[in-house]
């Protein structure tokens, strides 16, 4: 039973699933000159029963996963807030490896190191890329 | 440049790697966040294969009805592809979280020292060209190294301490949901039933077969070994289950301490708070992922 007294499907699936049990435990000590047919039938009844709390199990699930909706829908939303904030550290980092290889490109030109201002114009366009 | 001069800005110089060090030790609260939210993300990753096991048990169930030792064909049952419907919805549900704290183990775990490091480079090769001073250099790349670091590691630790809090009691409330699934659906409900089924199986075959002749001892050994490792599977998955609960438990708890005091712990105390959680998330882990 839930916290406020009412009965929820996982205690239908439970009280089903006993009486199946019941069933089955009274066939296999049932008494003497107990017919065929009848153990067949009261074998029948507990797998009915035991369908019936299988299909109880599924609509708990399903009603503990319906109540959580609303909160996986919070936590979506924040995990896109989350990847935003990784987003922002990535551009900080971003812009200081593109200044640094701005800089780098700079230099070479500067010292007029004809090798270096290729490669290092190479590393710059990586770098915004 | 005076002596006097010199020595200030060594003592800057000094002052400044003092203050990145400390920023660097700081990074110790990340580390802890990373470390807890790495292992919720390993214990959801380890459940799916618990709730795949829900159909799995229905279907043992059903099948467990037809006589033992009569070769039936196991066959797929309507109620049991509900169940295993349900049970993708949760396997979903416990992805959504992990997800989440993939995204903040992906934040705790961003180097800001790197960004630092990448900020002093960018003075080294500066200087380079306005060709400064030695000690001039020195004393721009620590600053630089600092405020890049202060600056990502600053921000990085805020949102963090903004983030868990703000959403950990949806998390908790997802955490608790999916463990109620585990502990009434699968463990009280459906192993129970498997387990009481599989033991009725074989009372049917040995009440059966006694009517038209008595089982020999060797055969009932055999029956009785056999049944004996039935039971032991179930129990071992009932087992799993179990951990798996304490580990979801474990999650929640560790959040709601967090959250309870996020606004007034210190890095140190946040290390300690979170530190017992993930142990113990990293003891069950290993059992939770071998045993299914």
């Amino acid at each position: 039973m839930s916290a406020d007294g009412t009965v929820t499907a996982g205690n239908l699936a439970d009280l089903f699933n006993d009486l199946s049990q019941s069933i089955d435990d009274f066939r296999l000590n049932a008494p003497p000159g107990t017919t065929t047919d009848d153990l067949a039938r009261l074998k029948d009844e507990a797998q009915a029963l035991e369908n019936r709390a299988h299909q109880f199990i599924a609509q708990d699930m399903a009603e503990t996963l319906s109540r959580i909706q609303p909160e996986l829908q919070k936590i979506v939303d924040a995990t896109a807030k989350v990847q935003q904030q990784i987003g922002v550290l990535n551009d900080v980092s971003k812009a200081i490896g593109i200044a640094t290889a701005g800089v780098a490109l700079g230099a070479a030109i500067a010292t007029g190191n004809i090798a270096a201002i290729g490669s290092t114009a190479q590393a710059f366009a990586d770098s915004i890329a | 440049m005076t002596n006097t001069r010199v020595e200030v800005r060594r003592r800057i110089g000094i002052s400044l790697l003092g203050a990145v060090t400390a920023v660097v030790v700081a990074c110790n609260t990340p580390d802890a966040v990373a470390q807890f939210c790495s292992a919720a993300v390993a214990t959801l990753g380890a459940g799916s294969s618990i709730f795949r096991d829900m159909k799995g048990s229905c279907l043992r169930e059903v099948n467990s009805r037809s006589s033992l030792a009569s070769f039936a064909v196991a066959k797929e049952d309507p109620d049991c592809a509900e169940i295993g419907k349900q049970a993708n919805a949760a396997i979903a549900a416990s992805q959504v979280v992990a997800d989440y704290f993939a995204a903040v183990n992906a934040l705790a775990s961003f180097d800001s020292g790197k960004v630092g490091t990448s900020a002093s480079d960018l003075v080294d090769k500066a200087s380079g060209i306005a060709k400064v001073g030695t000690n001039t250099k020195n004393a721009l790349e620590a600053l630089s190294k600092f405020l890049a670091t202060a600056l990502t590691s600053g921000y990085q630790r805020r949102q963090l301490a903004r983030d868990l809090p703000q959403t950990s009691q949806s998390a908790i409330v997802v955490l608790d949901a999916l463990s109620a699934i585990v502990r009434d659906d699968y463990v009280e409900g459906l192993l129970t039933s498997e387990q009481q089924k599989l033991g009725d199986q074989y009372k049917e075959f040995v009440l059966t077969k006694q009517t038209i002749a008595p089982l020999s001892v060797e055969a009932q050994l055999a029956l009785y070994d056999r049944w004996r490792s039935d039971q032991d599977t179930i129990l071992a998955r009932r087992t799993t289950a179990e951990k798996f609960v304490t580990a979801l438990q474990s999650i929640s708890k560790g959040l709601s301490s967090l959250a309870a005091n996020a606004d007034r712990i210190t890095a140190k105390e946040l290390i300690a708070l979170l530190k017992p959680y993930a142990s113990q998330l990293e003891t069950l882990i290993p059992a939770i992922q071998k045993a299914l």
